[in-house]
């Protein structure tokens, strides 16, 4: 499919991020073994006291997500490099004052978040540019494990697809943060400033419920559901 | 992990919190449990797969112009990294400014709520000061036309508008129109004026500023009893009686009357109001003061009445490019009165 090109973001098992450049590697060494293991708390507390490794890891280990995640809000990817920079030299400079933090990513997603809405709105054209909001997490639907025997045909998957990107920004952002980063619905509405992790689901569900209106689209594997239902 | 699955459908799974991060990240717990738990309900198989590929089907498409491939975006990653160590160092941690503004009521705090009330009280002062400097400026050269009883005058500004002063009327310009366009009225004047949205052509007149984009229109400023009249014969004007009175906006065949602080709006005929610009001298039911105020403007005389002004038929009617004696004439005949004409001076004998 076209859509597998080198820009998609691939999703490798469980850490989704890409594997740390050499460089970075061989500067710290350690780090990654240190606090591989270790929970969110834990690294944060480390990073906190001050240890340098600990802010490596963080750096190694979030870089990626944050930089996706600010592509999909802010379409100029020089401007959120800039950005990512300002963002991890704050982050080192000064620590913040939330002291206890039980999942790093959506901490930092939120932050950032911020940091790169804050800079659009300074640039107001940006939000007025029709071309962002419209763009902004465009879903693609497709299996990558060619091995595995799909459930869903191409049409399907197309139709599919079509369908999500009807949603509206929201609830893809929502989509975004639930199935690409695989945060909690908690974290979800954490990132998102919504009022509860029930209001991140609502917000989910809302939108992906239009897989069920749609059921008569896809009429071959819901005949093998009603078979097997029957049975 | 007691929910219940069983009455799950293909929906339920996807958005269910444990079954996602089971698809996503799954573990050797997790995978036990779905193991037992499919075994236990065959009847899942299909709907728990779809759901599964469901999840690992959804991606994110970066926009278009992304130019970090993943190849390229770990040298980024590296070299930022470089960048946020080295510049942490050059500016080695900042000694937590954090914590000067926690302390309650620090001198610093009250420092910057004096700061604040200065900064805000220079900028209520500049900003009044401004708007009573608008009228009165002083900085750059002006040039002046002025007109006498019986003169008008057609010229053209330095931005290419064209204004036309009626008799004993004064207006005042900038040599240059290259910061903004304002002109000073005492009297009447025409203004047809260039299109320019990017700045604005102000005709300021006492108490009222008329502000327009590019059209054509009429102010009249006596300063007698310091009214001001605003016509419109085509564009939109806005009128306002400073810089944060409300504006009025006047569209053609529009006009507006501002006496004594009080505008009142109602429409105008044009021959009438400003037919002058054209040469035309129209009157409609005008008694004898109006009359001879009028001609005496537009002519350069004085009139000497004799006999009953009471009698007087008030007049109606227009004259284009016409001699005093033709009008003089023309308005006798109707309204019954007779006329000589002695050098600046006009003999009205009433019968």
């Amino acid at each position: 499919m076209e859509h597998s090109s080198s820009l998609t973001y691939k999703k490798n098992g469980s850490g989704r991020q890409l594997q740390m450049h050499p460089d970075v590697r061989s500067n710290t060494p350690n780090y990654r073994q240190i606090f591989e293991g270790q929970s969110d708390e834990e690294v944060w507390q480390a990073y906190r006291a001050g240890r340098d490794d600990a802010f490596s890891y963080i750096y190694d280990t979030y870089f990626d997500s944050l930089y996706y995640c600010g592509c999909q809000l802010c379409p100029d990817t020089h401007r959120v490099v800039d950005l990512l920079q300002d963002f991890f030299l704050e982050l080192r400079l000064k620590k913040p004052k939330t002291d206890a933090v039980l999942c790093i990513k959506a901490y930092l997603l939120k932050s950032f978040r911020r940091k790169v809405i804050k800079f659009l709105k300074k640039d107001q054209w940006l939000i007025f540019n029709k071309e962002v909001t419209e763009g902004s997490f465009t879903i693609s639907f497709h299996h990558e494990m060619q091995f595995m025997k799909t459930q869903f045909h191409e049409q399907q998957q197309k139709h599919i697809e079509k369908m999500l990107n009807q949603l509206t920004p929201r609830e893809r952002e929502a989509i975004y943060y639930f199935y690409f980063e695989n945060l909690s619905y908690n974290n979800v509405s954490a990132v998102m400033g919504l009022s509860s992790a029930k209001a991140a689901r609502n917000l989910i569900y809302k939108g992906l419920s239009i897989l069920r209106k749609n059921r008569h689209q896809f009429p071959q594997w819901l005949q093998y559901c009603l078979m097997l239902a029957t049975i | 992990m007691a929910t219940n699955y069983q009455s799950y459908t293909l929906l339920d799974f996807i958005t269910d919190e444990h079954f996602k991060s089971w698809v996503l990240n799954p573990d050797a717990e997790q995978n036990q449990f779905w193991h037992d738990w499919l075994a236990e309900h065959p009847d899942k198989v299909l709907v728990v797969s779809q759901a599964k590929e469901f999840i690992l089907s959804v991606h994110f498409h970066p926009p278009k112009q992304t130019s970090h491939p993943s190849q390229e975006l770990r040298s980024v990653k590296a070299s930022v990294y470089e960048k946020v160590i080295r510049d942490a160092q050059t500016n080695p941690s900042r000694p937590e400014p954090v914590k000067l503004f926690s302390t309650r009521f620090s001198t610093l705090k009250i420092a910057a709520s004096v700061l604040l009330l200065c900064t805000l009280a220079f900028l209520v002062y500049q900003y009044q000061h401004q708007e009573a400097e608008v009228p009165e400026p002083h900085q750059l050269a002006y040039s002046a036309k002025t007109t006498q009883r019986g003169e008008k005058l057609s010229f053209a500004l330095p931005d290419g508008s064209v204004v036309k002063l009626n008799a004993e009327s004064e207006l005042r310009f900038a040599s240059s129109f290259e910061s903004q366009r304002t002109v000073y009225l005492k009297g009447e004047a025409y203004f047809e004026v260039e299109r320019d949205t990017l700045k604005p052509f102000k005709v300021v007149t006492d108490q009222l500023t008329t502000e327009v984009l590019g059209t054509s229109f009429n102010v009249k400023f006596s300063p007698q009893d310091s009214s001001v009249q605003v016509a419109v014969t085509s564009g939109k004007v806005g009128v306002s009686a400073g810089r944060h009175q409300e504006q009025h906006y006047l569209v053609p065949t529009e006009l507006l009357r501002y006496e004594q602080g009080v505008f009142s709006k109602s429409h105008f005929d044009e021959e009438l109001l400003i037919g002058w610009k054209d040469g035309i001298i129209a009157f409609e039911n005008a008694d004898l003061d109006e009359i001879t105020q009028r001609l005496s403007n537009w002519y350069d005389v004085d009139f000497e009445i004799k006999g009953q002004t009471r009698v007087i038929r008030k007049f109606t009617g227009k004259f284009k490019n016409r001699n005093l004696r033709h009008v003089l004439e023309g308005i006798g005949y109707s309204s019954n009165f007779t006329s000589t004409i002695q050098k600046n001076k006009v003999i009205i004998y009433v019968q």
